[in-house]
């Protein structure tokens, strides 16, 4: 496991000596939970969350010597993702955001339960982009209000306002399906 | 309202909460797009910093200093008996270290 002192060692690396095993060995670490943040944002289309990761990394090696090390790699790592996504809605031609209809024909990754993912990805709809960046990053990514708040570069308010209506909103969504949920 | 609590919620999105994904050759993917020559002129700019250290070491006459002890050195040894071998220890561990710096300057550089 790369501890964080050591995502900076691998920083340096690359921005003085251009070592690609050292960005190799970032890309390595933190595909995962960037994948896994393009999925819940893009409920559950691996092929567009897989592109949208590669974007985020391209861009990451393009960009590292504007990376100062006052927030941690991968706050900065997720502020860029963030970033890269909201460049694609903007881009985007449709007035939706993803083609639902391609959810399910991507969705092939192993999971433990594919049915209960699939609700969640398919609550995730009613939400608003910020109100979903902030729910995946502090339910699925447990990250605190303070890092959500510097990912997605507004204040720690604002980011409780989004997480309290999108709790609202999915809470009414799962009420309004009958969506029997074990709470336990 | 909501009546769903925190807690309920957390439960709810174990489902897909930390989940590890597979790399499945995304990183061989990402590591093939990124540009090659992007980085090229730093070894330029590590050498080109390298010779500006030396020119302020001749200019500010450090490296004088440091020839002239290595010298000084040099000549108590050539007037001495053996060295004890401490003195000796100490000197090969200096150097070896400094020629270990060296080659991974250049090495790293180079790579």
């Amino acid at each position: 496991m790369i501890s964080k002192s050591d995502d900076l060692l691998l920083v340096s690396q690359v921005v003085l000596f251009g070592s690609h095993k050292a960005f190799e060995q970032l890309v390595q670490k933190y595909q995962s939970p960037l994948r896994r943040f393009f999925l819940n944002l893009t409920y559950g289309n691996e092929s567009l969350s897989d592109d949208l990761a590669q974007e985020t990394f391209i861009k990451i090696y393009l960009h590292l010597q504007s990376f100062n090390g006052t927030a941690g790699f991968s706050t900065w790592l997720f502020r860029v993702a963030y970033n890269v996504y909201y460049d694609y809605i903007r881009s985007s031609k449709s007035t939706r955001e993803t083609d639902y209809e391609e959810v399910d024909k991507h969705s092939s990754y192993e999971r433990p339960n594919v049915d209960c993912a699939m609700d969640v990805y398919e609550s995730m709809k009613v939400l608003k982009l910020d109100e979903r960046t902030a729910i995946t990053l502090f339910y699925m990514e447990d990250h605190s209000v303070e890092k959500i708040s510097k990912i997605m570069n507004c204040p720690t308010g604002t980011v409780k306002s989004h997480l309290s209506r999108g709790r609202e909103k999915l809470a009414n969504y799962f009420k309004g399906t009958g969506y029997e949920y074990n709470f336990g | 309202m909501s009546t769903i609590s925190d807690k309920e919620f957390s439960k709810l999105f174990d489902t897909v909460k930390q989940r590890e994904i597979a790399d499945n050759g995304f990183t061989r993917n990402v590591m093939a797009k990124i540009p090659k020559q992007d980085r090229k002129t730093h070894p330029i700019v590590v050498w080109a910093f390298g010779l500006i250290g030396v020119l302020i070491a001749y200019f500010s006459g450090a490296i004088f200093s440091c020839l002239a002890s290595l010298a000084c050195f040099g000549f108590q040894l050539s007037h001495a008996h053996m060295p004890t071998h401490t003195t000796l220890i100490v000197y090969l561990l200096v150097l070896g270290s400094i020629l270990t710096m060296s080659a991974n300057v250049i090495k790293k550089s180079w790579s």
